[in-house]
């Protein structure tokens, strides 16, 4: 069903056809090893970029190119998995046949306009847009405050990873993005355009082998250097407990806990550790929604979830201040519970079901799919999502167990009101 | 059972009225894995004052809110459960106007869907398990009060309505939620969980004689019951109003909406040509692809998370602009200036015509969300309109009717400014 193929020197393509969709979508992305010297320029390129080609020479026309296009979107797209950074755009549209004109081939030329035409003043990026955007940018780092949840984990990442490369987050930190300007970016521009990796995933009607034909025309252009390797470093054990506090002006308390999972999507043993992800924390059949929110009332939510190139383990919850040690305590019970074996049956299978009914699902979702892909590319892994629910099938409770085992707490972060 | 067909949208559904008055809609789409039930209630936060049988209830706010978690409480458990059971992935949602419940899945879609029916129909309430979902809907309160992007709207609502019940968020307060008891739900509960108040959507890879067959065999008669009688308050004149709403919280920068009340159109095929014009106006006006977002965005007035946009309900019609700025008055007052000047000079024909056939394509898009198009057709249907012939209101709409929408729209007197300032220095 997927199909891969080479269409420059290290770039590929990787496409799913289906004509399921009223939308087509593409990604183009540049594979970068996350570094703390090119984090935050790399998050702003995209921006920058989409600020004005040569054709399209300011976001108004851009605007009204893609409302031409019968509501086309492009859009930056920067990811961070494990300690890679993904930097680029992605595409939706109607599909020709809704809009009775061609609509891909158009996006398609306009996304190279987009990557490879920039305006340009005297041989820089625009000193205006680059500023704009740098300011856009930096607003957007510092409102990673303003959802409180998305925000205890981040801070509590940063702390447990903080001599390590996967504490640098996913847009880079302000002090890194204040040093650039305009002359700098566009040579850091130059640079990964020439030697990145470029993955360019995309589902919709056109079949492989005229989306080949027609991404490697509008890429002609690209330069093509050395790409530079990428790859994540796992630290598969915790060593000793770090508790962090933060307070700040809020009514409700977030926990925070990070876990080193001993193990990481490239072992064999990642099905299991999903597997018990799920029991422990990953929906409603989970411990710590069915004990800890329904049972006890301790907190209005609390979830866990994988990261699975690093090798973490997060849980997250929003509690009464005063229900700290409370709800900590008994978080950490729900995992002891597992590592000594208390899962039932119907815990198990309930797990089971709802992975495989979930990445079943996921089929049907362009989005999914493309991240998917994209990290198993990262990871240097060809198996399908069929292939993991393969796995998952086959899991056993022992396995499971031993995940939990292998699961070993390194950080604890708390969010707590300040005292009036 | 009829077919009824949107062939310029290439979809079609399957319709039904069951005896008991329960409408269902199935749009077969035999091509992907899963499949989507949506169980939606004529039934929102809006709705806490009602005459049912004679009598004049006045109700809690957040009692749908407070309803729609204890609707998962089954005389034989929790039907979280039992949806797990057959790996269907469920969840529920109020918002001012409806309460739905729906399910996901890939395997057993039939269990899945009995659950589903079952669950809406099956009222359970202890006056045990109604006091222990109390502290749970606290917390959920509360996490909505730490959230600047619901209190900056809740506030404009309260600042541009004087009684609209639109005025208090929909989860109510922990003050308000402390008066309701299992006999509050048992009350609203009957006046409104009725077939002939609900309607069933599915999309996915279904047999809509199946659908209808097991919507037939588990949902309940439908009894001696008329429809409550419901109350939003008197209409509103569009300057009672409060100018502008101030509060701080912890953000990083200012966020705004800037609103402007407007007269919503009464139920029917109205509605939708009102939001669908609405929202085209204010694109006009300020969206991604004229001349002042432009002139904005450059100025680092605002970002590309701003937005323009047009908000109905019963009883209340807002245009609104919402972003974050460091300057929300500049904004605002940009904003008021370009509208006098649409005023004086119209607006452009080739844009407005741009911006239809953007809208039209984002909308046909969008059927590929399931979760979407239920609720829209829902939504739509409650409003007394049938959402899938979105493309012919388009096709009717003109220049001057979005010149005439900002011109009676866009006033210094119909508008009120909630922002929302960064609490510490």
């Amino acid at each position: 069903m997927k199909y891969r193929t080479q269409i420059l020197p290290n770039v590929y393509l990787t496409s799913v056809q289906t004509d399921k969709f009223k939308t087509g979508c593409f990604s183009v992305n540049l594979l970068r090893p996350l570094r703390r010297e090119e984090a935050a320029a790399n998050a702003l390129i995209p921006s920058v970029l989409l600020r004005g080609s040569e054709k399209y020479p300011d976001i108004r026309s851009i605007s009204a190119h893609l409302d031409e296009l019968y509501g086309a979107s492009m859009g930056t797209l920067i990811r961070k998995k494990g300690e890679v950074q993904f930097v680029g755009f992605f595409a939706d549209y109607l599909e020709d046949t809704f809009a009775h004109e061609p609509i891909f081939s158009r996006m398609a030329d306009f996304v190279a306009e987009i990557l490879l035409h920039p305006v340009l003043e005297n041989g820089a990026f625009g000193k205006e847009a680059t500023a704009g955007e740098k300011w856009n940018l930096a607003n957007t780092i510092e409102s990673r405050i303003n959802d409180k949840r998305s925000y205890a984990v981040s801070q509590l990442l940063k702390n447990m990873c903080r001599d390590e490369i996967y504490g640098i987050p996913r847009l880079g930190d302000l002090e890194d993005l204040e040093k650039i300007d305009e002359v700098s970016l566009y040579q850091s521009y130059r640079d990964i355009l020439k030697n990145s990796q470029i993955e360019i995933f995309y589902m919709g009607r056109i079949a492989p082998e005229a989306a080949t034909e027609k991404f490697r025309e509008v890429f002609q252009e690209l330069p093509r250097g050395t790409a530079v390797p990428f790859g994540t470093k796992y630290v598969p054990s915790a060593s000793e407990v770090r508790e962090v506090t933060e307070a700040l002006d809020v009514t409700q308390g977030k926990l925070s806990l990070g876990f080193r999972t001993g193990c990481t999507v490239s072992d064999p043993g990642y099905p299991a550790l999903v597997v018990m992800n799920t029991i422990y924390g990953g929906g409603i059949t989970s411990k710590l929604f069915q004990k800890v929110r329904e049972e006890q009332s301790l907190c209005y939510y609390a979830s866990s979830s994988v990261e699975k190139f690093k090798g973490v383990m997060v849980v997250s919850s929003g509690i009464e201040f005063s229900e700290f040690e409370t709800a900590k305590h008994e978080i950490l019970r729900q995992l002891q519970e597992c590592r000594d074996g208390h899962i039932t049956q119907e815990e198990f299978d309930s797990a089971k079901r709802y992975l495989l009914s979930d990445l079943k699902a996921g089929l049907d979702s362009p989005g999914r799919l493309d991240d998917f892909y994209m990290g198993q590319i990262m990871a240097g892994l060809d198996g399908s999502m069929e292939d993991l629910a393969t796995g998952i099938e086959a899991v056993t409770m022992e396995e499971t167990v031993d995940a939990a085992r292998r699961v070993s707490l390194d950080t604890v972060y708390f969010l707590k009101g300040v005292e009036a | 059972m009829i077919k009824k067909e949107f062939p310029e949208l290439g979809e079609f559904y399957y319709e039904e009225t069951l005896k008991n008055g329960l409408l269902i809609r199935v749009i077969p789409k035999p091509e992907f894995s899963r499949s989507y039930a949506f169980m939606a209630v004529d039934f929102g936060s809006i709705d806490t004052n009602f005459i049912w049988n004679g009598r004049d209830y006045q109700v809690p706010a957040g009692v749908a809110h407070y309803l729609e978690h204890k609707m998962f409480d089954m005389p034989d458990g929790n039907a979280m459960d039992a949806f797990a059971r057959y790996g269907g992935s469920n969840n529920a949602f109020t918002n001012y106007t409806m309460t739905a419940y729906y399910v996901e899945c890939t395997e057993h879609f039939e269990e899945n869907l009995r659950i589903l029916l079952k669950m809406v129909t099956t009222p359970y309430f202890t006056d045990e398990s109604v006091e222990k979902e109390r502290g749970i809907i606290a917390q959920e309160i509360r996490m909505y009060e730490d959230s600047a992007d619901s209190a900056v709207f809740e506030n404009l609502f309260s600042s541009l309505y004087r009684t609209h019940p639109a005025r208090v968020p929909i989860a109510g307060t922990v003050e308000s939620i402390s008066h309701i008891t299992a006999e509050t739900l048992q009350d609203v509960y009957s006046a409104f969980y009725r077939p002939g108040n609900m309607m069933l959507t599915v999309m996915g890879n279904v047999d809509p004689a199946v659908v209808i067959r097991e919507a037939a065999c588990n949902t309940p008669d439908a009894g001696a019951w008329t429809p409550p009688v419901r109350n939003y308050g008197t209409a509103e004149s569009l300057t009672d109003l409060v100018p502008r709403v101030e509060a701080a919280m912890e953000v990083s920068m200012p966020t705004f909406v800037l609103g402007f009340k407007y007269q919503p159109a009464k139920r029917g095929p109205e509605t939708m040509r009102q939001e669908i014009l609405g929202d085209l106006a204010a694109e006009m006006l300020v969206g991604e692809s004229s001349a002042l977002y432009q002139q904005l965005y450059e100025q680092n007035q605002i970002d590309s998370d701003f937005s323009a946009g047009f908000e109905r309900m019963k009883g209340l019609g807002i245009l609104e602009a919402v972003g974050d700025s460091e300057d929300p008055e500049a904004v605002a007052e940009a904003i008021f200036r370009e509208a006098e000047r649409i005023g004086r000079e119209g607006l452009d024909e080739q844009q407005f015509l741009r911006l239809k056939k953007s809208a039209v394509g984002r909308r046909t898009r969008d059927i590929d969300s399931f979760e979407s198009t239920c609720y829209r057709i829902c939504a739509a249907y409650f409003d007394g309109v049938e959402y899938l012939e979105y493309p012919s209101v388009y096709q009717a709409l003109r220049v001057e009717d979005a010149e005439e929408f900002l011109r009676q729209a866009v006033r210094r007197e119909h508008a009120s400014m909630s922002v929302i300032r960064p609490k510490n220095p």
